[in-house]
């Protein structure tokens, strides 16, 4: 299989495929990261497991379509600039945080100021209120950038437009529990006060 | 019809990418002029956001899976006067351990090699969402299969693949054999899955000789470990570790 295929296959959702790239270029990642910034192993692992998602996360976005170098130039790259980011943020080397990394990466960006942490939390408690297969199915298509097609093929729905229409009903209930507990993290705040 | 709703529609629009490049430009014009819409925007976003960062989290959990059946790696030392001279301590130290242990009669066995190298394959595949409704048969044999289950998951894996032979089902499936002591049927779905020519025909080469070195096949054993050892990949480094050993 070739660097390009295989990345065709991440885009599509195949996990056998992001194992086989975890696993092919890790060692070497690792080794090169303990020496260059002389971290510990644990902490190299954080920093590979990062590169990975940020990699698979270019590859779902439409950002990474065809490899111009190799999949391991590319993880390298990623790597580089991940620590040179941290080490800019902390001043020093630390070991990187991967859930504070994930959520400056995903929730906050330049465009607005960064979301307060209670409004974040609040978002995630919605969520996971929303619960199945309403959890799962905007993933599939909010993460996973799957077409209605194949969510409505994986989730057993009639077609692609009673997948949409499911995928609006579940955005309207999150946004609806969403508003609900943040009216109660509101009228808490309140009392407390 | 009220304004609340238009928005949302629209904004929903916005972010399916549903939008032609006039109307995107459209509307990111009127995000700075219509506060209404800019609050439903930004909640739209951290939603779908929070969302992504999710499943983020949950790959994040497949990979610290994924490591636990991986070889350790150890830092390289950087070349220098100093480390020629530890490196001669060392090298008369390995000696001096080796000589013990060879001599000691400390062999371990094939069992005990066998104990020591076997983790059962982490379900990468189609990892169990926490708190799913789902209640297929798909889902439930890779449920079992990560709370080790291993004989419910295997008769499960069977039937999924009497209907199609999947890479992964393959792979997880001559594991639960494997962890369940039935080496024969193990050997047939690792073969199966080296047949399939895919990602995972390494991994499938690396617990097809730990089915040898179960039944005590070591000529076989060997030959699988030395084709693994070949390449650059995560296994080659335990499969030359367990070369040497089955060596002594």
């Amino acid at each position: 299989m070739s660097e390009n295929q295989i990345i065709e296959q991440i885009r599509r959702g195949g996990q056998a495929e992001l194992g086989f790239v975890y696993e092919t270029y890790r060692s070497e990642f690792l080794q090169w990261i303990m020496r260059e910034y002389q971290c510990s192993a644990d902490d190299a692992k954080d920093i590979y497991q990062v590169t990975i998602l940020i990699f698979q996360d270019n590859v779902k976005s439409g950002k990474l379509v065809h490899m111009l170098s190799t999949i391991k130039t590319y993880l390298f790259g990623i790597g580089k600039n991940l620590v040179k980011e941290n080490m800019r943020k902390a001043k020093r080397h630390t070991p990187i945080n991967q859930e504070k990394w994930l959520k400056e990466y995903l929730i906050d960006d330049a465009e607005t100021s960064p979301v307060e942490e209670d409004v974040f939390s609040t978002a995630k408690k919605a969520l996971k209120k929303l619960g199945q297969p309403c959890q799962k199915l905007i993933e599939l298509f909010y993460y996973e950038k799957k077409s209605m097609e194949e969510i409505s093929s994986i989730l057993n729905y009639k077609n692609a437009e009673t997948a949409k229409n499911q995928k609006c009903k579940c955005m309207a209930r999150l946004r609806k529990i969403f508003e609900q507990e943040m009216t109660n993290t509101t009228i808490t705040t309140t009392t407390t006060l | 019809m009220n304004d609340s709703t238009q928005y949302i529609e629209l904004v929903e629009r916005y972010f399916d990418n549903e939008m032609t490049d006039e109307e995107k430009v459209l509307f990111i014009q009127q995000l700075d002029t219509d506060k209404a819409l800019r609050h439903l925007y930004d909640r739209e976003k951290l939603l779908i956001n929070t969302v992504r960062f999710g499943a983020a989290k949950n790959h994040l959990e497949f990979f610290k899976e994924l490591e636990k059946s991986l070889p350790d790696v150890t830092a390289e030392k950087k070349e220098s006067a100093t480390w020629m001279y530890y490196a001669a301590a060392a090298a008369v130290l390995l000696f001096v351990v080796a000589g013990i242990y060879i001599f000691g009669n400390n062999e371990a066995t094939p069992d005990e090699l066998y104990a020591e190298y076997f983790a059962p394959y982490p379900n990468v595949f189609e990892p169990t969402v926490r708190g799913s409704e789902e209640a297929t048969k798909r889902a439930f044999a890779f449920q079992k299969y990560e709370e080790g289950e291993y004989a419910q998951a295997a008769a499960l894996f069977e039937e999924i693949s009497q209907e199609k032979k999947e890479p992964g089902v393959l792979l997880l499936l001559g594991n639960a054999n494997l962890a369940l002591g039935k080496t024969d049927a193990a050997k047939n779905n690792f073969n199966d899955l080296i047949q399939l020519a895919d990602a995972n025909a390494v991994a499938a080469r690396w617990y097809l000789s730990l089915c040898y070195l179960r039944d005590g096949q070591l000529e076989q054993a060997k030959a699988t470990l030395e084709a693994v050892a070949k390449g650059e990949n995560a296994y080659s480094e335990k499969a030359r570790q367990l070369l040497n050993a089955l060596a002594k």
